[in-house]
């Protein structure tokens, strides 16, 4: 009997659900769908290593441990990718995500995707973590396709 | 249709109204009895008896399931936002573990966040104190 044909690496697809995070070293594709969530992906270059987690509130209420909040899910992307082999040193983030996609809470500043992306930048600035894209608020929810080997990323409004 | 009346009150002594709209009474039951002690519940079979609700009782919140015989749960999300009484109302998708698919097709209809199954208590209820924190006229 013929072994069936190996998946190419850059087909394997791995869906992000709010509260995870993805990290790899070879080449796939990550997927996640944010709404007032926020993703932010770190990337080396130079390691050909990236990850990208997806949380939903800015901080854990009760200091759970628990990469569904921004003050957690950071600091558990920056270990998962520097276990890889990444270096903090060459490490670039990308952030994005904070829609609101109700009018009425718009002109809220306090607005929750405000929350986590105010949460995101913060976060990313005390792990001197430079930021070099980011694409966040907006009214419209958002499909992320991040590739970790390259730290491509690219953004569809839904 | 259902009322059930919580018995606690965290908002200033008035308690925000959510309505529970899925054809499985084990998921009504699981998500009443997380959130029954905070809010005060309205329950719906199903996606038409959801949206004659909606109207009706005008809640702060909507959970909505995807998988609904009649109007499913895409299809009631639509019509809650063609309509101005429920227009601006948060709805939260409870949707189904590994589809991608239910996720975009739900924000495309107008959902305003989601929650996937099973659902964790902890973020269901993180999500749902967000929203309505953020509603104006909310309790």
């Amino acid at each position: 009997m013929a072994a069936a044909p190996a998946l190419p690496l850059d087909d394997v697809r791995v869906f992000v659900h709010p509260g995870k995070l993805a990290a790899s070293a070879a080449p796939c594709r990550i997927t996640t769908i944010l709404g007032s969530c926020i993703a932010v992906s770190l990337h080396d270059p130079t390691a050909g290593v990236g990850g990208i987690n997806h949380f939903l509130l800015p901080r854990a209420p009760h200091g759970e441990q628990s990469a569904r909040f921004g003050d957690q899910a950071l600091p558990q992307l920056l270990d998962a990718v520097e276990r890889l082999g990444a270096r903090r040193a060459h490490l670039v983030a990308k952030v994005v995500g904070g829609a609101c996609v109700l009018d009425v809470f718009r002109d809220k500043l306090t607005h929750l995707g405000n929350q986590n992306a105010s949460m995101a930048f913060e976060a990313l600035h005390d792990l001197k973590l430079p930021v070099l894209m980011a694409e966040t608020g907006g009214r419209k929810a958002r499909h992320v396709t991040f590739y970790p080997h390259t730290g491509d990323l690219v953004v569809r409004s839904l | 249709m259902t009322t059930i009346k919580a018995p606690e009150a965290p908002h200033n002594g008035k308690k925000a109204r959510i309505l529970i709209v899925d054809d499985s009474s084990t998921h009504r039951l699981w998500l009443e009895l997380m959130l029954g002690s905070r809010y005060e519940i309205d329950v719906a079979i199903d996606g038409e008896s959801g949206l004659r609700s909606a109207v009706a009782n005008r809640p702060d919140l909507i959970l909505l399931d995807v998988v609904m015989p009649g109007v499913d749960g895409f299809a009631a999300c639509r019509e809650l936002r063609k309509r101005p009484e429920t227009r601006q109302t948060p709805v939260i998708m409870v949707t189904t573990r590994d589809e991608e698919m239910d996720v975009e097709t739900g924000y495309s209809n107008g959902c305003t966040d989601y929650i996937s199954k099973p659902v964790d208590q902890l973020e269901l209820l993180a999500k749902v104190e967000s929203w309505l924190d953020a509603t104006p006229g909310a309790a």
